[in-house]
């Protein structure tokens, strides 16, 4: 396919997850990531409850110095504090639930019962996927650390902003190049390293599709990102509580584009990547 | 799962949490709810600073009591006992307490409630005297309402308190600038009242504390108290050990540090041109053109021209203000000053013309800074000085409508208050009694300008004969100025209706 079809027939492939936004049963996954994120969100907010403090502390003492223990500094820094307390939770629990949500998505577009054991399955796999997802979530740390130290802190905003630019669309890449390693494990029934081994095929096939979707999924958290960006003055201007809500209302944004990209990725590798040969499992 | 599993488990998640409660840091939590309820405070005070003339009286009893009830949330009582003050988390509550304590005084002394304020510094100066920061900032906060109040005497007494017990250096090193001005602020207040030998033995006390303490400090608290050893130095007219103090705290330097280097460097020039020691000035002028930034060479050779007029050696200070102009033609606040100077130093010596071109070079380049609106007048009072009243009226008359097409076209308040003042000035040069009478009325009436209500008052009075008018100005001052002013309104009010009746 060239360029041009693979765009328009992702386009078709995000429409189709589009449509399955208003059943709760596809949501279901995410509500549980959704839920762990908003529960260290809050954790990190209240982290001075005597409840909280002896788990929170430690951690924001090490993410964030004595400064972070000191009102209103927590909430300048709970966006950064959350990306990193993120970055461990989309590993773990964000690649487990990308793959059961696979799953119910292959499922419902076969129109299909779901398998009593898809959940048992998928979560049999639940190695191979954080295996597999583990580069995404390496290259975002990679790229938002080497940003910083490539900026500095004299850095102009116009240098900041480019760097930014480019940061996000090579994680863009790498996250279109690796999107089809779940449905590969969970759809074709391979194993970490022959997903790994089969993403060059994939990108072959599906590469801008992938990227395009990989875009239109990062494009509800931009606001919110930006927003995150201007803590200091949210802080010192207005309330600093309102940024416990910028970064649950990111957390909405990002669920709702992992969604689409999940639901979207499905579609189009069983449309373009996958081969005759591979064990579809969950539709049989 | 079952009921009786599901039961199980939610008593066991249960139990955790409430053992979990009680392992957490709870001077912690206190910290943390004092320091959201000082910032909700202080946000409440911003909004009122930010437009204080809209701000209605319940916005200032609304601030003070979220202050309040930081204070009374977290008791002194409690809060600065040993068990307390020994946990550092602990010690910053009380910390927060204390200066909540003293900023509800200060929103009250700031709404008009001087008392009410000056009970509270005390307050908190007592129930937080195991809590020496809290106890500076009441007792700053107490000096400086007295002295407002006009109880210099009391406020003397007070820093004299913060001289003696205030830690020079904070607890992380930082040089207490309050604490390290205290000293000089008692010798000054003495001197202004007088008692020189108070303000001579403050002076001497605080030298010989100096030179002490000096042998157990480093960095830049050595720095601070070898500079403010200059400084006492200074206040006894002793310029020689002024700036060998200043080398001192120059040898105390961390080696980077360029730009406080360049800074002490300039103040040693700038006492020895204040000091009368020229020729010290010059050298140390000298070093700094040469040695640092264009900065400091800008500030140096500023210096350098006045050591040259401190000498008697007009030529070389019209020189060295040429070389500034020359270096720095763009720089406008360096310029205007070379250019007022140079127009100085040229009319004391009698070369008027050269005097005036400086002067009108000085208005057309920056005829908002103050030292042109100050060179306009002079160029109208030379021509009165020397008779010429025809070419004072015009050049008076060029400068009434430059000032007022500068009030006309500029939105800046000081640059409209500062060509309105010189507007009156340039009227009662050229003699123009209406006129200056009214533009020293609207002085009074725009800004509360006191001084200028009185002038306008005596011009009413003595120049145009309106004892009414006059009279009218006096009983508004008298209502409505300062204290001094009030009391020379009311002085004249009395003087004419001794002469004239009420």
């Amino acid at each position: 396919m060239n360029p041009i079809e693979q765009i328009a027939l992702a386009w078709q492939c995000l429409k189709h997850a589009a449509a399955q936004l208003l059943r709760p049963s596809l949501w279901a996954p995410w509500l549980v990531l959704g839920a762990v994120e908003v529960a260290v969100v809050l954790a990190l907010a209240g982290f001075a409850h005597p409840a909280l403090s002896p788990i929170v502390v430690p951690f924001l003492l090490r993410a964030g110095g004595e400064a972070a223990l000191h009102y209103p500094t927590v909430f300048r820094m709970l966006p950064a504090l959350f990306a990193r307390a993120d970055l461990v939770i989309g590993a773990l629990l964000g690649s487990i639930v990308t793959g059961v949500s696979t799953a119910l998505f292959a499922v419902r577009y076969a129109a299909v019962p779901a398998p009593r054991d898809l959940l048992h399955r998928a979560l049999a796999r639940a190695p191979a996927l954080v295996i597999v997802s583990l580069p995404v979530a390496l290259a975002t740390l990679v790229l938002t650390a080497g940003l910083a130290r490539w900026a500095g802190d004299d850095a102009t905003p116009i240098v900041r902003a480019a760097g930014g630019i480019a940061a996000l669309g090579i994680a863009l890449v790498v996250q279109a190049w690796f999107v089809f390693g779940v449905p590969y494990i969970v759809l074709a029934g391979r194993g970490w390293l022959a997903a790994l081994a089969g993403l060059p095929r994939a990108a072959g096939r599906a590469m801008v599709g992938a990227l395009f979707l990989s875009i239109v999924a990062v494009v509800p958290s931009l606001p919110f990102q930006q927003l995150a960006r201007m803590s200091d003055t949210i802080v010192s201007r207005g309330r600093p509580e309102m940024m416990t809500w910028v970064t649950l209302a990111g957390i909405a944004a990002s669920l709702l584009g992992a969604f689409l990209l999940t639901g979207g990725a499905t579609l189009l590798f069983q449309t373009a990547v996958a081969e005759p040969d591979d064990d579809a499992e969950e539709t049989a | 799962m079952s009921p009786m599993r599901s039961a199980m488990i939610a008593a066991i998640g249960i139990g955790a949490l409430a053992t979990l409660a009680g392992c957490g840091d709870l001077d912690l939590w206190a910290r943390y709810r004092a320091e959201r309820g000082f910032w909700q405070a202080r946000r409440r005070l911003r909004a009122i600073e930010i437009e204080p003339r809209l701000a209605a009286a319940g916005d200032y009893a609304r601030a003070a009591a979220a202050f309040r009830a930081v204070a009374d949330a977290y008791p002194a009582a409690v809060w600065t006992d040993p068990a307390h003050l020994a946990r550092p988390v602990a010690r910053d509550v009380a910390l927060l307490s204390g200066r909540a304590a003293v900023a509800a005084a200060r929103v009250r002394e700031s709404h008009g409630e001087t008392a009410a304020a000056l009970a509270g510094y005390r307050d908190a100066e007592t129930a937080f005297a195991a809590v020496p920061e809290v106890v500076l900032d009441a007792r700053l906060a107490r000096a400086a309402a007295l002295d407002r109040a006009g109880r210099g005497d009391e406020a003397t007494v007070v820093r004299i308190a913060i001289a003696r017990e205030g830690a020079i250096v904070d607890a992380d090193g930082t040089p207490n600038a309050d604490v390290l001005a205290a000293p000089l602020r008692v010798a000054r207040n003495f001197a202004a009242r007088g008692l020189t030998a108070a303000a001579d033995s403050t002076l001497r006390a605080t030298e010989a504390h100096d030179l002490q303490s000096l042998a157990a400090l480093h960095g830049a608290a050595a720095v601070a108290v070898w500079e403010r050893l200059a400084g006492v130095r200074t206040a006894g007219h002793r310029t020689g050990a002024a700036i060998a103090a200043l080398r001192g705290a120059v040898g105390a330097l961390a080696p980077e540090d360029g730009r406080a280097r360049a800074d002490l460097v300039l103040r040693m020039a700038d006492c020895g041109v204040s000091g009368g020691l020229p020729d010290s000035a010059l050298a140390y002028a000298r070093w700094a053109e040469s040695a640092f930034d264009r900065r400091t060479r800008a500030a140096a050779m500023v210096l350098e021209a006045r050591a040259f007029e401190t000498l008697d050696r007009p030529d070389s200070a019209l020189a060295a203000w040429a070389r500034l102009l020359d270096d720095f033609p763009a720089v406008v606040g360096v310029s205007s000053n070379a250019r007022f100077r140079r127009g100085r130093l040229y009319e004391d010596l009698g070369r008027w013309e050269q005097a005036r071109g400086e002067y009108r070079t000085l208005i057309a380049s920056d005829p908002t800074h103050p030292l042109a609106f100050t060179g306009l007048q002079r160029i109208v009072a030379w021509h009165v000085r020397h008779g010429e009243q025809a070419l004072a009226r015009i050049e008076g008359q060029r400068g009434i409508e430059s000032l007022d097409q500068l009030i006309a076209t500029h939105r800046d308040e000081d640059v409209q208050h500062r060509a309105r003042t010189a507007r009156a000035e340039v009227l009662m040069t050229m003699e123009d009694w209406p006129a200056a009478c009214l533009s020293l009325g609207d002085l009074w009436n725009r800004y509360g300008d006191g001084g200028a209500g009185l002038r306008a008052a005596e011009v009413a009075e003595s120049r145009l004969h309106d004892t009414e008018r006059a009279r009218r100005l006096y009983r508004d001052i008298a209502d409505r100025a300062d204290d001094a002013e009030r009391r020379s309104a009311r002085d004249a009010l009395a003087r004419l209706e001794g002469a004239h009746g009420p």
